[in-house]
């Protein structure tokens, strides 16, 4: 750690310094989270796809965001690496209600991640994000699936 | 951390309960659902403001076992916003009400029986049961039990039942008392031969399977010459002068065939007022947090908000003790929500626990 970051560490809420610490020392399987250099809130984060989904094999990179008001507001959380999911639009932005106002103090990093990571697995069309795939998810949902593995053979190779 | 994902995925669309710190409970899960707060509302003549809160070991005062209630304080109504503006994008604030943060008024408790102790020993009579437990004592008390009683809340609490009661026992101050004393037979027994076992099972219209009343004198209350346990047949109306906690329980089929015993509720009985018992969920790790001073041992005792400072306040109605008592004052600004189960904070209830001494290997009550 240069004087530069501990300058920055000083100044962070004692619960992020833990749970970066705990990020590091006991990552969740298939997830990485590991803090940006210039700024100890913003966050790299790696989640392989899980098995039995579309996203199995790949590699999903994300940014996440503690703001400052974390952990009264919830992390800011984004995919940066292309996905076709009915509940992730084409920037990137993900409708999970516990990035919302389902949001609660008591979540973290880690059980947000592992939120994102569970709704690879389970897709919701019901309650879309990018229309046209949700649309594709009901209509066809083989043909979307495939599509997802053809996306995730793209654009999720690390 | 496997099966925490894979309750994690169980739970994803349908607002999953924020997951318990691994190291939260080390029995049973720490955040059961929310309680229901009391089975038959309005039951006790001058309505409690609130349940008192069960404390569980005492660890700095031997001998006392200290409940916890509210003062009594109007419950503030919510304000319903029904016409709030929504706006596109932006997920809804919840509606923000201040909560007052209340510190606690104790009530020394002079006698706990130990739930967790209770049980049914086979006699060398088939189908007779010495009901056995410990309990703790401040003051010198008295236990009687009753098999399929009645209780009337309206006449103090009186207890009548279909047999008769064996005599009272007394005991001196102490700690970790047994029942029955192992000198006599004690005559407090569950006869399954004779007790319908519906009765033995179920709790019918205030009909309980088996109660047991610890009894102490209130000090607290200024005296009546003359006046001593001994003077109170067994299961009378409780006079103001008398402290007691009652324990409701029933029979139940363990695995193996034979007779357990399950606690349905406690009861104290202060100056007049009965106040049930209640748990207070995530509290045994606060007993069991060690040194209480220096923020790096206290791992699994922390604030879920700060990961830092001791927990020491409770949200209400639901019992979940979370938070510090800066986090607490801090949430309340932004939501009126539970960080643990999301339902709605009435009232913050901060207790002051004195970790230094903690009672050892004492099995927590908080959340069994």
């Amino acid at each position: 750690m240069n004087p530069d970051q501990a300058a920055q560490a000083a100044q962070l809420p004692r619960r992020i310094i833990k749970e970066t610490q705990k990020l590091l020392s006991e990552p969740a399987p298939g997830i990485s989270a590991s803090p940006s250099e210039e700024n100890l809130r913003y966050f790299n984060v790696m989640i392989l796809g899980p098995q039995q989904s579309p996203y199995e094999g790949g590699v999903f990179k994300l940014e996440l965001f503690l703001p400052e008001d974390y952990p009264m507001a919830p992390p800011k959380v984004r995919f940066l690496t292309k996905i076709y999911h009915p509940n992730i639009d084409k920037l990137g932005r993900i409708c999970l209600d516990i990035l919302k106002d389902k949001w609660s103090p008591a979540l973290q990093i880690r059980t947000v991640l592992l939120s994102i990571q569970a709704l690879l697995s389970a897709p919701n069309p019901d309650d879309p994000l990018a229309e046209h795939v949700a649309k594709h998810w009901k209509e066809n949902e083989k043909e979307a699936i495939a599509t997802a593995r053809q996306w995730t053979a793209m654009h999720a190779q690390g | 951390m496997g099966s925490s994902q894979s309750s994690e995925q169980r739970a994803r669309r349908q607002a999953p309960a924020p997951p318990v710190p691994p190291t939260y409970s080390t029995q049973g899960p720490a955040y059961p659902p929310p309680p229901v707060y009391a089975t038959t509302p309005g039951q006790y003549p001058p309505p409690p403001p609130a349940a008192p809160y069960n404390y569980g070991q005492p660890p700095s005062m031997p001998g006392a076992y200290q409940a916890l209630y509210r003062p009594p304080v109007p419950t503030p109504v919510p304000q319903q916003q029904p016409y709030a503006p929504q706006q596109f994008g932006q997920p809804p604030r919840p509606p923000v009400q201040t909560q007052e943060c209340q510190t606690t008024a104790t009530i020394r408790n002079q006698v706990n029986l130990k739930k967790q102790t209770l049980t049914l020993e086979a006699t060398a009579q088939q189908g007779i049961f010495n009901i056995t437990f410990s309990f703790d004592a401040s003051a010198p008390c008295r236990v009687t039990t009753f098999v399929c009683a009645h209780e009337d809340v309206r006449k103090a609490c009186k207890i009548t039942g279909p047999f008769p009661g064996a005599p009272a026992v007394s005991y001196p101050k102490g700690l970790n008392h047994k029942f029955p004393p192992s000198s006599v037979p004690s005559g407090h027994v569950v006869n399954t031969v004779k007790a319908p076992a519906r009765d033995l099972t179920s709790v019918n219209n205030d009909t309980f399977p088996v109660i047991i009343r610890l009894e102490a004198l209130n000090e607290d209350v200024p005296g009546e010459a003359g006046r001593s346990l001994e003077s109170l047949e067994p299961g009378c109306e409780l006079p103001h002068w008398v402290q007691s906690q009652t324990t409701y329980a029933r029979l139940v089929k363990e695995d193996d065939g034979s007779w357990g015993l399950r606690v349905i509720k406690q009861k104290i009985w202060v100056k007049g007022t009965a106040y049930e018992l209640q748990e207070i969920y995530g509290m045994e790790q606060n007993k069991a947090g060690g040194s209480g001073e220096g923020y790096e041992d206290v791992d699994g005792n922390e604030c879920v908000i700060c990961m830092s400072a001791p927990r020491d306040t409770t949200a209400l109605p639901c019992r979940h003790m979370c938070m510090c008592h800066g986090c607490a004052s801090a949430l309340k600004t932004q939501t009126n929500k539970c960080p643990i189960c999301r339902n709605e904070i009435e009232s913050l209830l901060h207790i002051k626990i004195n970790n230094k001494s903690p009672a050892p290997g004492a099995p927590g009550q908080a959340a069994a």
